[in-house]
């Protein structure tokens, strides 16, 4: 990406206090401070971006001031050369992925420190873009971003990338060779990938890429040794009418410690219940399709329709369905309704049959406010040693003001064992539990937000911008500072 | 010690006089035709509308009907509407025909790596910005409900120096 600059210093923070805990556990109203400052000063074609980051608690091992990341950045209209923390991605991300996820704030069950989700190299990049060609080479240290910044250096950042990637474009056409060399604990493994997208005419599009390991002295698509990931999309975008088709075949492609991030091929909902059941791709053996179209009637109404396939072969065959469809429609003025059902066939989770329906309605009141409801309702059998009926819901209600007030409560209720049960007994509790919680958000002027939690909240899985990730249960009180400057 | 320091820096900081809003810079993407379009060759006469949206964000899909609306308003008035999806590989294939069903005529560009949202300080979606010929920001808009196109229209018609269409 080429920028012609000015000289503009620029940049935002995030200070989150919590008083609070996961349920059930000591000490209940644990007080921590997580900080996060991002400053950015760019002068012409040149640009400097730094990222501190510190949490406080009462528990001394888990505190943490950290100069997270710091890049030197130059830019022309066809070079760029960068040297720190960077982010990049080879083609669909089957080879390299680096990416940030920004205002997202990560915790995980086993070191309760935390910190930003973001997957960033440490490294240097050299890039040249020219209208038809193009030439790449970087290398960095992927971060491991399951670990916190109290964690050895050497642990976060365990691999050694080294990648190059040369293209060339033309009559809306790109074909794309990369390569990556991956060394991690003395090991070197070499990995290319051709990525060849373009468009087609009656507004056709296209993208498939292949990539494999080299120099394994086994023939391609041999069975269990081979390594290789294959991608391929197809999709049409007419005036009233669109779709996709996708394709995935993913064997032994989890590459290092997981710097890659090949397309996953199932749909990513923004629905609570359906959001949490995400199917998660598993790149030791995938094969599989998504497909999904839309179509807008005359009157503004539109249907999506989805449905996604996932076949795993590990000790013995998984093979995950997915059929969703959506209604959006206006109901006068500036309201709309939305309604989706859903089912999926989920073995892997022992959810053999897992049901879901909902809608959200939304409205203008008064004088630029607007109310929303959102209703999920969720039911499934689960096999297994700890089986049953589970039925989750959730209600959302709210009102807002624009985008400078906003009042929420969120009721969810679950049957699920999982969820139910009080891992400090023997026995296996069975009573419904329900979270409930109240967000408020306030905004005083363009630079500065304050947003705050209380009550409970559900953990379990969540995706947002194509990655997943484990969110933790919480009770408490949360308060949440946002400043842009 | 080392916190203690750090927090007031970053309180000297924040309650420092309030910068100005900033410039956008002639940035360039690579659009759902596969074609690389700089912002200098898309932007409008007057004012220039950049949406950042994604297929997965909700306010985002609710947002996208209206935009279009006022697009369509304000296109005889040099105003353009440029919008950049922020989709991750996850969901690229989806973006040029999720957009096209929603009726968007006005380009859309790819901004997968979240590189140029990193750079205009974009930290949720959907984010917009109105920008004038100079490229300076002159409103941003956070988020998205029922009645918030009027909010934009009116912040369009103000900097226009008009009442409106």
């Amino acid at each position: 990406m080429s920028i012609a600059g000015h000289s503009q210093f620029s940049g935002n923070n995030t200070m989150e206090v919590q008083i609070g805990n996961i349920p059930d556990t000591d000490p209940p109203w644990l007080v921590s401070n997580y900080n996060q400052l991002n400053l950015q000063y760019r002068y012409k074609g040149f640009k400097a971006f730094a990222r501190g980051e510190y949490f406080i608690t009462e528990f001394q091992e888990r505190r943490y001031v950290s100069l997270s990341q710091v890049q030197l950045r130059y830019s022309t209209k066809t070079l760029q050369f960068t040297a720190g923390n960077f982010y990049d991605m080879l083609g669909n991300g089957l080879l390299l992925r680096a990416y940030d996820i920004p205002g997202t704030v990560f915790e995980s069950q086993g070191y309760r420190v935390r910190h930003g989700f973001y997957r960033d190299l440490l490294g240097a990049s050299g890039a040249y873009q020219g209208e038809k060609f193009h030439l790449k080479a970087l290398y960095g240290k992927p971060l491991i971003n399951v670990l916190p910044p109290t964690v050895d250096f050497d642990e976060r950042r365990k691999d050694n990338v080294y990648a190059v990637s040369t293209g060339y474009a033309d009559w809306g056409q790109s074909l794309t060779a990369n390569y990556l060399l991956n060394a991690l604990s003395g090991e070197y493994h070499h990995f290319g990938s051709v990525n060849v997208t373009g468009t087609l005419p009656l507004d056709f599009s296209y993208n498939t890429e292949f990539a494999t390991e080299f120099g394994r002295g086994q023939p391609l698509f041999s069975g269990d040794g081979s390594r290789h990931a294959i991608y391929a999309s197809l999709a049409y975008a007419g005036m009233n009418f669109g779709g996709s088709l996708e394709w995935k075949d993913y064997n032994n492609f989890f590459l290092g410690s997981g710097f890659n991030d090949p397309p996953t091929l199932v749909k990513e909902h923004s629905y609570k219940v359906l959001n949490r059941s995400t199917h998660v791709a598993q790149l030791t053996n995938e094969r599989g399709y998504q497909v999904e179209v839309y179509y807008r009637f005359k009157d503004g109404q539109m249907l999506t329709l989805n449905t996604s396939r996932a076949r795993n072969e590990a000790h013995e065959v998984y093979v995950f369905q997915e059929y969703f469809a959506e209604l959006y429609v206006p109901a006068g003025g500036s309201s709309s309704l939305k309604w989706f059902i859903d089912y999926a066939m989920d073995p892997f989770k022992e959810e053999p049959n897992r049901y879901a329906t909902g809608g959200i309605y939304e409205t203008p009141f008064l004088n630029k406010w607007s109310s929303l409801i959102q209703l999920e309702y969720q039911y499934f059998e689960r096999d297994g040693l700890i089986g049953g009926s589970v039925h989750n819901g959730v209600l959302i209600a709210g009102v807002s003001r624009g985008s400078k007030l906003s009042l929420s409560v969120t009721w969810e209720v679950s049957t699920d064992p999982y969820q139910t049960d009080n891992i400090n007994t023997f026995e296996v509790e069975r009573q419904a539990r329900q979270w409930i919680g109240m967000d408020a958000r306030y905004k005083f002027n363009p630079h500065h937000t304050l947003a705050l939690f209380a009550g409970q909240r559900r953990g379990g899985p969540a995706c947002t911008s194509g990655i997943c990730y484990e969110v933790l249960d919480f009770k408490g009180v949360e308060l949440r500072w946002i400043s842009k400057f | 010690m080392r916190i203690r320091v750090v927090s007031l820096g970053i309180l000297i900081l924040i309650f420092l006089p309030v910068y100005p809003q900033g410039k956008v810079y002639d940035f360039s993407l690579k659009d759902t035709e596969n074609q690389t379009v700089s912002l200098s060759e898309i932007s409008g006469k007057s004012l220039t509308v950049v949406d950042f949206w994604a297929t997965w964000c909700q306010p985002c899909i609710r947002s996208m009907p209206r935009l279009v609306d006022l697009s369509e308003t304000y296109k005889d008035q040099g105003v353009s509407f440029i919008g950049i999806s922020v989709d991750s590989p996850r969901n690229l294939s989806k973006v040029k025909p999720f957009a096209r069903s929603m009726g968007i005529l006005y380009p859309i560009l790819l901004d997968s790596n979240g590189e140029l949202m990193g750079e205009l300080n974009v930290t949720a979606v959907p984010t917009l910005f109105i920008i004038d010929s100079d490229y300076r920001i002159l409103y941003m808009h956070e988020g998205f409900n029922a009645g918030d196109e009027l909010t934009i229209k009116e912040e369009i018609d103000k900097h226009l120096g008009t009442k409106g269409p």
